[in-house]
Formats: C-alpha cells, sequence, structure tokens
C-alpha cells in the first residue's frame, strides 16, 4: 500500500509541477497573480476532448493541438487584456490583474458553462492498457500524463536555461528595468511568456482529461494547487517548481491515507503557509 | 455633496421602478421553477427546466387552466441556500407566483421550505430527500418525491438479504448525511457492518477515501453511494482504479447511471453497477406516464430520470387542482393539494398526514422502489435488468 | 466625523428607515445583503485600505463568526444579539493570532498566507461536518421569530451597518487611524518615529477581522443558515472588487462599491436570467480595461464637475 501511494503521488505529483511551473513563469515575468489559470487547464482539457470526439483526431495529435490552441489563447488575452500592465502607467498593476483575471475566471467558467453544457465529458481513454510500475498496477493514462509532465517541465528547463528568451525571461524575473535595458521586449515577451505558460496549463488539462473527466468547473483546484506549487518550490524556480509538484503530491496522498482522507485539501494550504512563514524563498527559490 | 447623495437616492428609486418590469401582464397563470441553472447540480436543474417546459407546453397546448395560459417562471438557486432563498423571495413577491416547484438540494430546500411558509406559497418537491422538509408540518410544503427515511427502509431489504458488511459514501450536506445515518442506523441494527464516509460536495479526487475502504477488514462487500454532484460518475471510475472495484457491488442511490455522460465516462466497467430507482420496466407507467417519456426521449435524446416524472407529475397536480377548486391563489392552492388524488406517471398519489412527529406530512407514500442492473453496453447507454424485487 | 459623513449617515438611515414601506418586499432582502457586504468591506478596508495589509483570506472571518454564533445557539442557546457579538470575538481573537503570525510577512507572500488560511478554515468546516453540517450548512434560529422576522433582521443590518460605518469615519479621522495609515505607507519611517508598528499591525488586522465575524453572525441570523459558501474565493473576488470600485482607503469606498456591485448584480439577475454570471463577467472586463481609472472616470464622464465634489468628499485633493 506504501508504494502504491507513492507512485500515485509522484504521478500527480509531476502534474502538479507542471500547472505550478507555467504559473511561476507568468509571475516572474509579468509580476501579476493570474486567477484565471485554472480555466486554461479546463480549455486545453476540453480543446483536446472536441479534437477527438468530433474531429476524429488520435490523442497524440488531439493534445498537442490543445496545447497550441491554449498558447494562442493565453496570448491573445495578454495582448488584448492585461498589456495595460506594461503600455500604460496603471496605478496599481496588482490591483488590475487581480481584477481582470478574477473577471476571466468567472467568463470562461460561465461561458463553458453555455458552450460545453453541463453534463461530464470524458475523451477516450489514450491508452488503454494498465501499466505496472514496481509492483503497482496504474492507468496508462495516468503514466502517460506523468511522463509527459516531465517531459515538458525539463524541456522548458532546458529552453529556459540555453535560450536567449529564456535567459530574457529570466532577467526580466530578477529586474524588469535591467532586462529593458540589455535589449529585453518586456511587451513581446509579456505575451509570449504569457502563452506559454496557459499552454502548460492546457497541457495539464488535456493530459489528466481522461483521468479527472471534464466538467466546466474544474479549474478551481488546479489554479490552488499552482499555487500551493509555486509558493513551495519558489518564485521564479523551475527545478524547485518540480520538486515542490512531487513533494505535495506525494505528501497529499499519503497524508490523506494514514491520517485523514477529509483534510486532504488542507495538506497542501498548510504547506505553503509553512514555506511562505518561514521559508519564503521556497526550496530553491530566490529572496 | 449633496449631488452625491441625490445620486444614491435616484439610484435607488431607479431600482425601485425598473425591477417590477419584470413581471407580465396578470392574465395568465404563474408556476415558478426555482432550481440550479448556473452552478452547484445544474446538471439535474436543466433537466428539471426541460421537464417543466414540456409539462407547461401540454398544459397550454390542452387550453391553460382557469381558461388562461401557464407561464413557467425559472429562477437560478445556484446551488446555494442564500441565493435560492432570494430566488424564491423574488419570484413569490415579483412574479406572483401561484405555486413553486423544482426546488433540488436539499439544503438549500430546507431554507426555501420556511421562507414559502411565512409567504404563504404552496412549494411541491419532488426529490429533496432530507426528511427535516416535510418533519416542519408545514401547510404549505408537500413532496411528491421521496425522502431519505422512507428510501432507505425500501433498499434495506435488497441489502440485508444480500450483504453482511457494506460502506457508503456520501455526501456532507442535508441529502447525503440523512441518507447515510438512516441507512446505517437500520442496517446496524439488522447486524450489518456498515462503514460511513462522507465527503465534501464539490469533491472530484474521492480516491483517500476509497484507499480507505481498500484497506479495511472485514472487506465491505457494497459500496452505496449517495451522491449528486460531481462525484457521481467518478465515485466508479475511481473505485476501478484503484482496485476497490471489481470485488466490490456498487449501489447507486439514484438512478444516475442512466444518464449519458456515465456511459462516456466508464464504458465497458459501468457494466455490473446497480442503481435504485422508483420506476421499473415490470410496473407498467401509467399512459401519462408513457406519453410524457416518449416526448421527452424524443426531444432531448435520453430517456427522462424518474425525478422528471416526479416533477411533471406536480405540475399536473398544481393544474388539477386549480381546476378542483376554481381558483389560482397560492393559499388556496396549499389547502386544495391535501385532497389529490391525481394518476400520477408511477401510480396513484395522494397525500398523507400522521399526526405524529416525523416526516410524513403531506407526503406521497407510494414509492416503490426497484433496483436495476446494468447488463451491457447498448448503443450510447446499458442495456438493463432488474434484480430486485 | 466630518460634517460630510454625518450628513450621509443620516441619509443612509432615513432611506433605509423608510425604505421598507416604499419599494417592493424583495428589496428588504437585497439591502440586507448589501448590508453584509458592506459591513465585511469595512472591515477589509480596515486592513487593506488602513493598515496595508493584503489579506485574501479575508471571508474566513465571516464562517468564523457566522458559525461561532450558529453553534454557541444551538449548543448553549446563545441568543442571536448576542452571537453577533459572539461572532465579532471569535473573529477577532483568531484575527490576533494570525496577525501575530504574519507580522513579518509582507505583500505577495502575505496575500498567499492569508489565503491558505482562509482555504484551510474551509476545509476544517467540511471535514468536521458532524459538528458543523458540512457542506450542507446549519441552521441558527432568527433574531425574533414569527412573520416581522424579516424585517426586524433588516433593521439589525442597517443598524450595523450604520455602526460600522461611524466607527470606521471615526477611526479614520483620529490619532489610531493615523498609526494605521503610517504602517501602510511606510513602515520603516513609522518604526523609526516611535511608532508600534507590530502593535498597530495587529490591532488594524483583528478589528477588520472582528468586524468581518459580526458580518457572519448577522448574516447567519437573518438567513437562519450558514454554509461554507460564504468563506469560498469567490465571495473574496467580489469583496476585492467592491473596494476598487469604491475606492481604496476611503470611508464611502466599501458603501459605494457594494452598493454597485449588490444591487446592480440584482438587476441583471432580474433581467436575464442564466446569463447573468456571464454577462456582470464581461462587464467586469470591459469595465477594468477600459475604464482605468475606475469608478472615478466614470464620474469624470458625467460631469467634471461632480468629480471635484466626489473627490473633496472622500477627503482627497484632485
Amino acid at each position: 500500500m506504501f508504494l502504491e501511494l507513492i507512485i500515485r503521488g509522484i504521478t500527480i505529483g509531476l502534474v502538479y509541477a507542471l500547472m505550478g511551473v507555467g504559473l511561476a513563469l507568468l509571475n516572474g515575468v509579468m509580476r501579476i497573480i493570474n486567477f484565471a489559470h485554472g480555466e486554461f487547464y479546463m480549455i486545453g482539457g476540453y480543446l483536446a476532448y472536441y479534437c477527438m470526439t468530433l474531429g476524429g483526431l488520435p490523442f497524440f495529435i488531439a493534445v498537442p493541438a490543445a496545447i497550441g490552441g491554449t498558447f494562442l489563447l493565453g496570448a491573445i488575452v495578454e495582448k488584448l487584456l492585461l498589456s495595460p500592465i506594461h503600455t500604460q502607467e496603471i496605478e496599481k498593476p496588482m490591483d488590475y490583474a487581480l481584477i481582470m483575471t478574477f473577471a476571466l475566471l468567472l467568463f470562461f467558467r460561465q461561458l463553458a458553462i453555455k458552450i460545453f453544457g453541463p453534463f461530464r465529458h470524458k475523451p477516450a481513454d489514450y491508452i488503454t492498457t494498465d501499466v505496472n510500475i514496481l509492483g503497482v498496477k496504474i492507468s496508462g493514462n495516468e503514466a502517460l500524463a506523468g511522463v509527459v509532465s516531465l517531459l515538458l517541465v525539463v524541456g522548458l528547463a532546458i529552453y529556459i536555461k540555453k535560450s536567449w528568451r529564456g535567459r530574457g525571461w529570466r532577467a526580466t524575473t530578477l529586474s524588469r528595468k535591467g532586462a529593458k535595458i540589455n535589449g529585453v521586449d518586456i511587451g513581446k515577451e509579456s505575451w509570449i511568456s504569457c502563452g506559454v505558460a496557459c499552454a502548460l496549463a492546457g497541457a495539464a488539462g488535456a493530459l489528466v482529461a481522461p483521468i479527472f473527466t471534464l466538467s466546466p468547473t474544474i479549474g478551481g483546484s488546479p489554479l490552488v494547487k499552482s499555487y500551493e506549487v509555486m509558493a513551495i518550490g519558489g518564485l521564479g524556480s523551475i527545478a524547485g517548481a518540480l520538486a515542490a509538484g512531487l513533494m505535495l503530491g506525494v505528501t497529499e496522498t499519503l497524508g490523506a491515507f494514514y491520517i485523514s482522507s477529509a483534510y486532504k485539501d488542507a495538506i497542501g494550504f498548510l504547506m505553503m503557509a509553512f514555506f511562505l512563514l518561514f521559508r519564503p524563498q521556497g526550496l530553491f527559490g530566490q529572496k | 455633496m449633496k449631488k452625491s447623495a441625490v445620486f444614491t437616492v435616484f439610484m435607488f428609486f431607479l431600482g425601485a421602478v425598473l425591477l417590477p418590469m419584470g413581471a407580465m401582464a396578470a392574465d395568465t397563470i404563474k408556476i415558478g421553477l426555482v432550481t440550479p441553472m448556473s452552478t452547484g447540480d445544474f446538471r439535474s436543474g436543466k433537466i428539471n427546466v426541460r421537464t417543466a417546459e414540456l409539462a407547461v407546453e401540454e398544459l397550454n397546448a390542452k387550453g391553460g387552466v382557469l381558461g388562461k395560459k401557464v407561464e413557467l417562471v425559472t429562477a437560478d438557486s445556484e446551488g446555494k441556500p442564500a441565493a435560492g432563498v432570494i430566488a424564491l423571495k423574488r419570484m413569490i413577491a415579483s412574479e406572483k407566483v401561484s405555486a413553486v416547484v423544482g426546488l433540488w438540494h436539499s439544503s438549500v430546500a430546507v431554507a426555501q421550505a420556511k421562507i414559502a411558509t411565512q409567504m404563504q406559497v404552496p412549494v411541491m418537491l419532488h426529490y429533496s430527500w432530507t426528511d427535516d422538509l416535510t418533519a416542519g408540518h408545514s401547510d404549505y410544503i408537500y413532496r411528491v418525491g421521496p425522502f431519505n427515511a422512507e428510501i432507505a427502509q425500501l433498499a434495506l431489504p435488497y441489502i440485508k438479504n444480500n450483504f453482511s458488511t457494506i460502506s457508503i459514501l456520501y455526501e456532507t450536506n442535508a441529502f447525503g448525511t440523512g441518507f447515510a445515518e438512516y441507512l446505517e442506523k437500520i442496517a446496524k441494527a439488522e447486524g450489518l457492518k456498515v462503514y460511513s464516509i462522507g465527503y465534501p460536495q464539490e469533491a472530484t479526487d474521492l480516491k483517500p477515501q476509497l484507499l480507505e475502504l481498500k484497506a479495511k477488514s472485514p472487506k465491505p462487500e457494497l459500496l452505496v453511494i449517495a451522491a449528486v454532484y460531481e462525484a457521481t460518475n467518478l465515485i466508479p471510475k475511481q473505485a476501478y482504479e484503484i482496485g476497490l472495484a471489481p470485488g466490490i457491488e456498487i449501489l447507486c442511490s439514484w438512478d444516475w447511471p442512466t444518464y449519458p455522460a456515465f456511459q462516456e465516462i466508464l464504458g465497458e466497467k459501468g457494466v455490473g453497477v446497480t442503481y435504485a430507482t422508483f420506476e421499473s420496466d415490470e410496473l407498467q407507467l401509467s399512459p401519462l406516464g408513457q406519453a410524457f417519456k416518449k416526448t421527452y426521449k424524443a426531444k432531448y435524446d435520453m430517456d427522462p430520470p424518474v425525478f422528471a416524472l416526479f416533477l411533471y407529475d406536480e405540475i399536473m397536480i398544481l393544474a388539477d387542482t386549480m381546476e378542483r377548486i376554481q381558483s389560482s391563489d397560492p393559499k388556496d392552492i396549499a389547502a386544495g393539494l391535501k385532497d389529490t388524488r391525481f394518476e400520477g406517471t408511477t401510480g396513484l398519489i395522494t397525500f398523507e398526514r400522521r399526526d405524529e412527529p416525523g416526516p410524513i406530512w403531506n407526503q406521497w407514500m407510494g414509492h416503490q422502489l426497484f433496483i436495476n442492473r446494468l447488463t451491457a453496453v447498448e448503443g450510447k447507454g446499458y442495456k438493463r435488468e432488474q434484480i430486485y424485487p | 466625523m466630518k460634517r460630510n459623513e454625518i450628513v450621509v449617515a443620516v441619509v443612509m438611515i432615513t432611506m433605509g428607515l423608510i425604505a421598507p414601506w416604499v419599494l417592493p418586499d424583495v428589496w428588504t432582502t437585497v439591502v440586507s445583503i448589501f448590508c453584509y457586504y458592506a459591513i465585511l468591506t469595512i472591515g477589509w478596508n480596515i486592513i487593506f485600505g488602513y493598515t496595508g495589509l493584503f489579506s485574501y483570506g479575508h471571508v474566513a472571518f465571516p464562517a468564523i463568526g457566522g458559525y461561532s454564533a450558529a453553534l454557541l445557539a444551538e449548543h448553549i442557546g446563545l441568543p442571536p444579539f448576542l452571537g453577533l457579538a459572539a461572532g465579532g470575538l471569535a473573529a477577532g481573537g483568531i484575527g490576533i493570532l494570525i496577525g501575530l503570525l504574519i507580522l513579518r510577512v509582507r505583500g505577495f507572500y502575505l496575500c498567499l498566507v492569508t489565503w491558505a488560511f482562509a482555504e484551510v478554515v474551509n476545509v476544517v468546516i467540511k471535514a468536521e461536518h458532524q459538528i458543523t453540517g458540512g457542506t450542507g450548512g446549519y441552521l441558527a434560529p432568527g433574531f425574533v421569530s414569527g412573520p416581522k422576522a424579516e424585517l426586524v433582521g433588516y433593521f439589525v443590518g442597517l443598524g450595523l451597518l450604520t455602526l460600522a460605518f461611524i466607527a470606521s469615519a471615526v477611526l479614520y479621522h483620529s490619532r489610531w487611524g493615523l498609526y494605521l495609515f503610517a504602517v501602510r505607507d511606510d513602515i520603516d519611517a513609522a518604526e523609526s518615529m516611535g511608532v508600534k508598528t507590530r502593535f498597530w499591525k495587529v490591532f488594524g488586522f483583528s478589528l477588520g477581522c472582528a468586524v468581518a465575524g459580526v458580518a457572519g453572525a448577522f448574516y447567519t441570523h437573518y438567513f437562519n443558515l450558514i454554509d461554507p459558501s460564504i468563506g469560498g474565493l469567490d465571495e473574496m473576488g467580489k469583496v476585492c472588487l467592491i473596494v476598487i470600485i469604491g475606492g481604496l482607503g476611503t470611508v464611502y469606498g466599501p458603501i459605494l462599491g457594494s452598493f454597485f456591485v449588490v444591487i446592480v448584480a440584482e438587476f441583471l439577475r432580474g433581467w436575464v436570467g442564466g446569463y447573468n454570471m456571464l454577462i456582470f463577467a464581461t462587464i467586469m472586463i470591459l469595465a477594468v480595461r477600459f475604464v482605468r481609472g475606475g469608478f472615478m472616470e466614470i464620474i469624470q464622464v458625467i460631469s467634471p464637475h461632480l468629480r471635484d465634489k466626489y473627490l473633496a468628499l472622500i477627503g482627497q485633493k484632485s
């Protein structure tokens, strides 16, 4: 049982990490709170579902399509609605982002209810066989979700480390002015990083769609987990987000079984609060 | 500074003038439907709306009630007590409805029922299970649907004859908690071992609770699911994912497995699942019931769940009562409903009142419980057979 | 209190007193809800507007206040009017504890940590459903029983709002208020001037929480029910929206903002049924995007003269 819990925890932890990494990126470059992050998770899931059911596409095309779709949506949202943060002198950019992203959360959720309807949906299983890891049986979908999440996170980490754009993002996270001076076009990087962040959320949603099923309101919990991962891992650190995601996933699963299943969600919050109070830079973040 | 105050006063009275504009001409009879439409269990709410619309259409096609057209007024309870109460109050005060149907979530309904009694407008419950609703012995609350104690009692013979250790997963609201507690009580009285775990209604990850059950000893042979929210389809699915199923019988406390979403989410794994319902293929639906079922299926491409039948009954009963007493006044209707004798979709409906404390007040007691099992995937749904009685 | 504020308070009370006999019935409920949000937001305004602490967990405190009142009423028969005080004390007490805990946390981190606290409160309420009634909620007695109950509740709400308004206005102009503003505007300078910033931080925070607790207790006894949705994230969003629309850190902000968010939302609900949330969200998006000056810019469009009066009203120079 213990091993089973660990494996399950790692699998879900990788997906948490994916969500958290996207948010950390967005927060680092744009310096805002984004309440709509969970809604992109939901949209990504539905895009994959409709690509498969209406478009007849197999999952390995539908999921990337969903990722592309959420990237585009994220970029458009940034360009149209969030750009004032860096193009104009908004007195209180945090307030602006707060209200705007909160309104976007409501907007996307209500729109989803109207368009996708209230009934739960599920795309056909991506992988129909079960996978055996160290004697623990988990579904093929879950294994796929974990593996792809890991690949995306690592891929992003490499990109940020090696590419010019990636370094520009890191610079912006550390100092906006410094980045500007060094030629980083904040406007352009904002919509690109926003697009990427949303794409990562969409990826998470698309990957777990056959596991957790789809409904217009599924964005709430991923939003919360993303913030927990970000806080535990530390702002601006991808390694931190990865470690935090795994830590959260495993601790939650173990805690839910050995301590109390009713308090499962509290575990993430308590961990987040603990780090914020006693180690605000998280696991690997900068102070 | 005066301008700001004037501004505010102006807004207030603008509101007072504009608000009543919602109400329409007084030459129709209005029936109110307050049900979750945007949050909460808006899935079932949608079915409620569709059913009510169908019923009202039918009434109007036959010439209306008391010679007037029947108008359906809908409001969103959002599945929250405060919103539900406001929606109900608005409906009664501004729309001047003759009666209200469609209340859904037990917890919301409890708050709404109090208001309806205060404002003296009859409310008919078609599927809010908590005993508390009729236990208050209000003259304005009538229930065509079943209630927790009744359902648990009806299901008990099946359960005790087939299982010795059972588990119950329930939502911690008035519906779930009431049902689980009652069932646990009477099952234990029969010598069964009962594991009972509650969870918050919006939860979508029930694996921790299911893992807990998997580790219990002696192992439970039956899993009773008392759910209305998202978890309805997720619990069976997750039970399979963690290995609790197969190896345990699953009994759904109402007939949601007949929804198309169930098959989409569970597919082959749905075969073998059992559920409780109040109509069966063997019990002939009355001509009224059969007609409604056909119309609903033709229009919405799915069989109406049993609660839709009860809601349909209620609207028809209201029309019947109004014709009988020749009045559309809420107070008169509340009194008149008492003497209802109506051939409903599943049987003859009358309202019983027992003078002892308890939920049997303005309550129809004619329910029969059936347990069906899904036997094979068929098209977008399943073939099913009745296994009890 | 400034003369303006006294006049506004009197006008509000007068309108509130005659409203039940002038307006349709349902407005009693709507105005009571307005009172709830206004009081709640006055509390948050003290925490964030006056003291500068961005607490994103504010809505946990009406939950604490409300459940305290409901549980005490049930278990020891506490009368509802005392329940208001009990709710305020419970919330204020916990506010002191949390306030001490978060002394060293600032900015964005403070936002997250307070949010975490609120969510933990929610989880506890739902998990301990044997005690709290879980997601179904917990019943509570009204202020009085019988047909006049709603009207009495309405006046209680109005009375509480007036008290809260007066208290927040007095605080605004008092020395204590200055200490809070000092903590908000430049805590290091204040510290070096000898202001006991840690004390005032906790004071501002717990006072706001106590006010919120009273709001929660009022809500509970008014609706005869409390459920966990009162502490949800969307409720917190409403509070932020109210304060931002109405004006942060001002005395009238919560009132004006609540007016728009509660009463305008009811309009929409009456007209467009199931689409009201979608329309509400769309309006919010458009308004925030294009009306950058917020409420003040709307006023300016109507009349520049009015804008100056408005600024003078809220005590700022244009």
